[in-house]
């Protein structure tokens, strides 16, 4: 785990470093194009203080140096924040949708797979699988897109953001909460619809593979009662593919949700991550990418635990 | 032009000054006071301060005559109403009032008004009275349509976090002096008043007596000079100055004359300075609250400057005191005192995705009334990560008034759909930007070969004879702007006309005749062959966040197909395409005119190579700049006449930046631009139409039409503080 | 013979084929796998209409300067967001009825309060379009010189925007044509190149175990979790910028499988993971099979159907990723026309508000991804050899 987050720190910083100029570049350029200027000296003295002008691998000696040493994961060069900071700020939010997705996804998907798996070919699998698929095929960001402009145009609500106006700067409240509820749902449902579309044609295809097996013929014909029949055996082990995936589950989320945090102006992770991307706000980045990929690592960790535990196969397996 | 002048209304509110300070010792019992009260017709040279002195023993009850006689008025026409206290007509009847109805009246008399929410403060003794708050002269701010009322927040929107821009524009404009709102003069603001010695190395400028910041610390001559002494001339901490600071290469030296009066002093004429001071470049010297910001630098605070730092995660109190004078942080540190109408409470980086700023108790600004401005009790910015978002918020009425980012010429079509839902309108904008896009060929390419085509005139006039600007205009422009080359507007002094309209005429046969001149042979299918004997190929350079200039260049590139020019168009990220025009490697790119209006004596980027946006030549521009570029800059070497010519203009805006006189600017303003006519150095499409911005129904006093440009940081310029919601 | 029979019986069970009649018997009996699958293909009725889609959008693919009315640079100044004509079939003239399609041409007025031209039909000017017109020349297969089209106006230059017109005038129906060619296509090598590094290291991996097991399992680790959004930003902006558009979309192409093979390599390990063990692989290996022969003949196709499944659903997500590309502004760019880069131009309030129609190109990506999916389902189904 620990050389994996160093490759990936080193691949991170190289990836970061890749677009060509700098934090400072994109800094001038994004002022100019807006006919807006700043002093040549005072572009010189920002790309002398932020280490700019040193080689890449310094700069990400320097960083590591910090990070092992001192906990140090440096400072944003567009918020001239510490980073780690920045992103505590926005990570509970995207957490809390994160998990809402999650709990939406596989509240939906888990029932509709099975169902779409055991009556297969049956008029609510045909409306599973349709609207599965039209899940997965519209493109979140118009999807996010139109429905705005729905909410807009039809409802008269503004969906911009996870909070109205009033409650952006107050403490949390219960009005707080139920703010955040009434601005979850349509994130919530753009991105789960995708990951719902997909476990429904997992699941469905994972079980119709068991269902066919000779183990649930033989239990048919003992007699077994065909729920009995369904979720003994044959569900468990399609759950297998499920778990193994189930570690991407959050990080991929936080990464789907950059697109549509941006159409929707969300206080997560997402947009920050982007602008500090776009901006090559590199420690910003360097960071993000740190958390992403560990939190994607610790997944891996869990999932297989909990591969062995549904798969009793996997368990005993000789090594 | 420079010079300055109080206003009637200045001196009025000066006379409303004195009595608020004599307020409470004067006894309001004169020697001839009347024991009902009389009437009394205007002399000649009279005055209400006179009337009131010698009626009622004391010049600065004046506004208990005012009331009196408005009061009578009502009853009898007989009697004048006395709308401005200081203009009295000859012959008016006015009353006099009793000396205990004018004591009555004078006990209950307030020069100032203030906002409810401040004069709450006040009674609890949390905030001292508006009088005292206020300078002795404050500055006073001529409305748009009339008086307004207190309260309601101006609600706005930000895209994405480094969109500061938008608070300059808002209410980040307070500098010693602003332009008018009309564009079109200098006037004094922080300064109350200022002066230049005769050859323009001198400028004076009077600060306003009384004047505090947001904490209600005063503002003084000493907070300008620990800009100039803690920052300006500390090489650790600066090594480069700013170049307005720096005529002739030598750094200006500022000095303090008394508490309220500075004098900045140069070694040679520094004919643009007050213009510059008037554009966004002239902010920083009055965001530096000294007893604020002191604790950053060690020359003030030695013993705990360190501490300091560490405790903020920096390296040293040096990289502490430079992230202070970025210029965000004004608007980041909620802390930091500003001269600001509104002063920022919640910054974007808190993570609430908002800033507010809240009004600014001591500010310094009040209506013709003696209302303490500003109307608005806070400002507040939404900060969205898309501008598709915002764009639905002006639909939903969520902003209250805005051009920025949302007002786009496509996006009028909607805006226009919703008005009646959204319960706004347009107002206007008059862009000084003075072309939709300018084609800059690189006139100093790295190629011998291209090089040498592009800088053939022939070249270029071929090239511009074979766009159909007036086609370009209806596709994308919607029939808005008229072809234009890269030329300051008419309503310059120093308009040029065959600058403006030379080869905008759309002639295939002429384009052809000009382009064989240069490239004669063709190949099989059409296209011109470069000296090589192979297809002569180039490509255009565009930001792809201009879509209207990637559109201009898709229909241009059909057209030069037409006339045997294979143009490739070359889609990029900004940073990128700063660094590769930077770097000197591009063939040509596209940008817009900026520097069309009055700016374009300061901003001269496509009269003459002037910076490194001067995109056709950005080895000399960025020499001419004093600027560090991608690559080592170097100056035309004056072997041919382009150079030559390049040299001269560099020579004529010498001159221009050394004088003092108006028309003698003006003079070289116009050789400069008959040379640039004579050159033709880029090619220009066409002007822009007029732009827009939204306004709310029940938002007030913004101006029907204002200047759109950066230098004239719109709508700063138009007093946001007068705005107000009903 | 005992599965055939169990095959039998199922179908019986789930009523879903009607009991085949003594001839039909043999058939089926002897029918070869192929046909067997074909017949349960069959049965899958969205599938086969997703089949049928699907072949149609490649045949539109092939032939896209032929079906496009008009060149794809073509413009028109007087027609910029010129909504959709109504296409009339039946003519009523002076002398009689008569089917011939045709079109109204439009007024055109500027508004020059709200920047847009505003459009209303014009009944007294007739459009008529015939089939097999002549307009732009274009080379077929890059080989064969042809002027004629599907169908157009009869003359030329007439106005036709059956799906409406762009910002330039430019007509969709055209765009669309050619934007399905790189959309349809830009799947494919990627999906082939995903679909080999997934079954190979994802085999390898789950068959062998051990430390190939762990190393494999560490690379895809390391390719997961590094966030897709920088990877591609960076990976995008590394690419050259003299780089002709076409090789730019092979990259992109490259780029998109090099993230998306890891998906299909866990899923394959975890396959193998649970079938090692099964007995049809040990009794392979006890009669002295070779690994490879055991890994290809007997344990890939035990889960082919997931493959295919896979296979199916990542060629949309190809589609899908190179529309959030260009979304992000870092996918294919004009002048190269793509669903993606038709998208771009509408992924805003203007368009949303105002020219829905420009929003089509989403619906081609929607179609397409149900076609395909749909297919893929009733292949999944259909070459599931427990069925």
């Amino acid at each position: 785990m620990i050389p994996t987050l160093f490759v990936i720190s080193v691949v991170a910083f190289m990836v970061i470093s890749l677009p060509p100029g700098d934090f400072v570049t994109s800094y001038v350029a994004n002022l100019s194009s807006q006919g807006e200027s700043v002093e040549a000296a005072v572009i010189e003295q920002m790309r002398e203080r932020y280490g700019l002008d040193q080689p890449v691998y310094i700069q990400y000696l320097k960083w590591m140096r910090n990070i092992l040493f001192e906990g140090d994961f440096g400072k944003s060069f567009v918020f001239r924040r510490p980073v780690t900071e920045l992103i505590w700020q926005r990570l509970t939010l995207t957490l809390v949708l994160a998990f809402c997705t999650l709990v939406f996804t596989y509240s939906v998907a888990l029932p509709v797979g099975v169902y779409s798996a055991a009556k297969q070919y049956s008029v609510g699998d045909y409306v599973a699988t349709f609207l599965g698929f039209i899940g997965v095929a519209i493109p979140q960001f118009l999807l996010a897109l139109v429905l705005m402009y729905v909410a807009f145009k039809y409802f008269d609500q503004s969906v911009i953001g996870l909070f109205s106006l009033e409650y952006r700067e107050a403490a949390w409240s219960w009005g707080k909460v139920v703010d955040l509820l009434k601005h979850l749902w349509i994130p919530v449902i753009i991105l789960g619809i995708a990951g719902t579309a997909m476990l429904i044609r997992i699941m469905r295809a994972n079980l119709l593979d068991e269902l066919h097996k000779p183990y649930v013929l033989t239990a048919r014909a003992k007699g077994l009662s065909e729920g009995k029949l369904l979720f003994k055996y044959p569900v468990r082990v399609a759950l297998n593919a499920y778990v193994s995936t189930a570690q991407y589950r959050v990080p991929e989320m936080i990464n789907a949700s950059t697109v549509i945090s941006v159409v929707l102006s969300l206080p997560t992770t997402g947009p920050l991550l982007l602008e500090a991307l776009m901006q090559q706000d590199m420690y910003l980045a360097g960071a993000f990418i740190l958390l992403l990929s560990t939190l994607t690592i610790v997944g891996t960790l869990v999932s297989d635990i909990a591969l062995a535990w549904v798969d009793p196969r996997i368990r005993y397996r000789e090594v | 032009m420079f010079c300055s002048k109080k206003s009637s209304v200045l001196s009025r509110v000066t006379i409303v000054m004195i009595l608020v300070c004599l307020l409470p010792m004067a006894s309001v019992a004169g020697a001839a006071p009347p024991a009902q009260g009389e009437s009394y017709t205007v002399q000649a040279d009279d005055s209400l301060w006179l009337v009131a002195e010698k009626y009622l023993g004391n010049g600065a009850a004046y506004p208990a005559v005012m009331d009196a006689t408005n009061k009578k008025a009502a009853e009898d026409a007989t009697f004048a109403t006395i709308v401005d206290a200081g203009l009295i007509q000859p012959g008016w009847k006015l009353w006099i009032p009793s000396a205990e109805e004018a004591s009555a009246f004078m006990a209950t008399y307030k020069a100032y008004n203030e906002a409810p929410m401040l004069a709450e403060l006040v009674a609890t003794g949390e905030l001292p009275p508006v009088e005292e708050r206020l300078p002795e002269n404050p500055m006073v701010i001529e409305v748009v349509d009339r008086i307004g009322v207190y309260g309601g927040d101006w609600n706005t929107a930000m895209q994405a976090a480094a969109d500061y821009a938008w608070v300059v524009r808002t209410f980040g404009y307070e500098h010693l002096v602003r332009w008018n709102p009309e564009w079109t003069a200098i006037v004094p603001n922080v300064a109350e008043s200022y002066e230049i010695n005769e050859d323009a190395t001198e400028f004076t400028f009077h600060l306003r007596k009384g004047m505090k910041w947001s904490d209600g610390v005063p503002f003084t001559a000493d907070d300008i000079l620990f800009w100039y002494e803690a920052w300006i001339t500390n090489d650790e901490l600066l090594p480069s100055k700013p170049f307005w600071m720096m005529p002739g290469g030598e750094l200006g030296v500022v000095e303090k004359v008394d508490d309220y009066t500075v004098k900045f002093k140069f070694a040679v004429p520094h004919g643009l300075f007050l213009q510059r001071l008037a554009t966004p470049d002239g902010y920083e010297m009055l965001v530096m609250p000294k007893h604020y910001l002191g604790q950053f630098h060690a020359d003030y605070n030695p013993e705990g400057v360190e501490a300091l730092a560490e405790e903020g995660g920096y390296a040293n109190w040096q990289e502490m005191f430079q992230d202070r004078m970025v210029w965000e942080d004004r608007f980041e540190d909620p802390d930091r005192p500003c001269l600001y109408a509104w002063d920022v409470s919640t910054s974007i980086v808190e993570g609430t995705s908002l800033l507010v700023a809240k009004r600014n108790p001591y500010y310094w600004k009040v209506d013709p009334e003696g209302n303490q401005l500003p109307y608005l009790d806070r400002f507040v910015s939404v900060v969205a990560e898309d501008a598709e978002g915002m764009v639905l918020m002006g639909l939903n009425g969520a902003i209250d008034m805005q051009d920025r980012r949302i007002a786009t010429a496509d996006n009028k079509a909607v805006f226009a759909d919703n008005m009646e839902k959204g319960n706004y309108h347009f107002f206007e904008t008059v862009p000084a930007e003075m072309n939709q896009a300018m084609i800059a060929l690189n006139l100093t390419h790295p190629d011998p070969v291209k090089q040498e085509i592009f800088r053939n005139k022939d070249f270029r006039s071929g090239l511009s004879h074979a766009i159909n600007r007036q086609e370009i205009i209806d596709v994308i422009f919607v029939g808005q702007g008229e072809p234009w080359q890269g030329a300051p507007l008419p309503s310059t002094a120093w308009y040029n006309e065959q600058l403006a309209k030379q080869y905008t005429e759309y002639d295939v046969d002429l384009a052809n005749e000009y382009l064989d001149k240069v490239l004669p042979d063709k190949d099989a299918e059409g296209f011109r062959l470069g000296p090589d004997g192979k297809r002569f190929t180039f490509s255009i350079e565009v930001c792809d966040r201009y879509p209207k200039q990637v559109d201009v260049l898709e229909l241009v590139r059909l057209q030069w197909q037409e006339v045997g020019i294979d143009m490739q168009v070359k889609f990029e990220e900004r940073a990128l395409l700063y660094e590769r025009k930077d770097a000197n490697e591009h063939d040509a790119v596209v940008w817009a005119g900026d520097g069309g209006g009055l700016d374009s004596m300061l901003e001269l980027r496509w009269y003459m190579p002037f910076n490194n946006e001067s995109n056709y030549a950005t080895p000399w521009g960025y020499y001419y700049a004093g600027a560090v570029g991608g690559i080592e800059p170097y100056p035309p070497a004056g072997e041919d006449e382009l150079e030559q010519n390049a040299l001269k203009q560099w020579e004529l805006y010498d001159q221009l930046g050394a004088s003092s006189d108006p028309a003698e600017q003006t003079e070289l303003m116009k050789q400069i631009m008959e040379i640039a006519a004579d050159q033709f150095y880029v090619i220009g499409i066409c002007t822009l139409g007029p732009g827009y911005g939204i306004v709310r129904n029940d938002f007030h006093n913004v101006p029907e039409s204002m200047p759109l440009s950066w230098l004239y940081p719109h709508p700063a310029p138009t007093n946001p503080e007068q705005y107000f919601k009903e | 013979m005992s599965e055939l029979e169990l095959e039998v019986g199922l179908h019986v069970r789930e009523g879903r084929r009607e009991r085949p009649s003594a001839q039909e018997d043999v058939e089926y009996y002897v029918a070869s796998q192929w046909r067997l699958m074909w017949w349960r293909f069959r049965r899958h009725r969205l599938a086969v209409v997703g089949g049928i889609v699907t072949i149609a959008f490649y045949l539109v693919v092939v032939f896209a300067e032929f079906l496009a009315p008009f060149s794809p640079e073509a413009y028109n100044g007087r027609y910029t967001y010129a909504p959709p004509q109504r296409l009339h079939l039946i003519d009523h003239t002076e002398d009689g009825i008569r089917i011939q399609p045709y079109v109204y041409d439009y007024k055109v007025e500027v508004d020059q309060v709200a920047l847009r031209r505003t459009f209303s039909v014009d009944e007294s000017a007739k459009h008529y379009l015939r089939f097999l017109a002549k307009a732009a020349p274009y080379e077929l297969f890059g080989l064969i010189e042809m002027d004629v089209h599907l169908f157009g106006p009869v003359e030329e230059d007439a106005p036709m925007f059956l799906l409406g017109a762009d910002r330039l005038g430019r007509d969709l129906l055209t765009h669309l044509i050619y934007g399905t060619r790189i959309s349809m296509t830009i799947g494919l090598v990627g999906v082939a190149l995903s679909l080999f590094l997934g079954i190979l290291l994802g085999a390898i991996s789950g068959y062998y175990g051990g430390s190939v097991d762990t190393l494999i399992q560490r690379v895809i680790e390391f390719v997961r979790s590094i966030p897709s959004v920088p990877l591609w930003l960076g990976l995008a902006a590394a690419v050259p910028l003299d780089w002709p558009p076409l090789r730019v979309y092979f990259m992109v192409t490259v780029i998109l499988s090099l993230i998306g093979w890891t998906n299909l390599a866990r899923a394959v390990r975890g396959r193998f993971l649970s079938l090692r063990t099964e007995d049809f692989v040990l009794a392979a290996r006890l009669d002295g099979a070779s690994q490879w022969r055991i890994i290809w003949r007997h344990m890939v196709p035990s889960f082919l159907s997931h493959i295919i499944a896979s296979i199916t659903l990542s060629i949309p997500f190809m589609i899908i990723n190179e529309t959030t590309l260009s979304f992000l502004g870092l996918g294919l760019r004009p002048p190269i026309i793509s669903w993606g880069v038709l998208l771009q131009a509408a992924q805003n309030i203007r368009a949303v508000a105002t020219a829905p129609w420009l929003l089509l190109p989403g619906g081609a990506v929607v179609t397409a991804v149900l076609a395909l999916n749909f297919l893929g389902e009733g292949l999944r189904d259909a070459a599931d050899p427990y069925g």
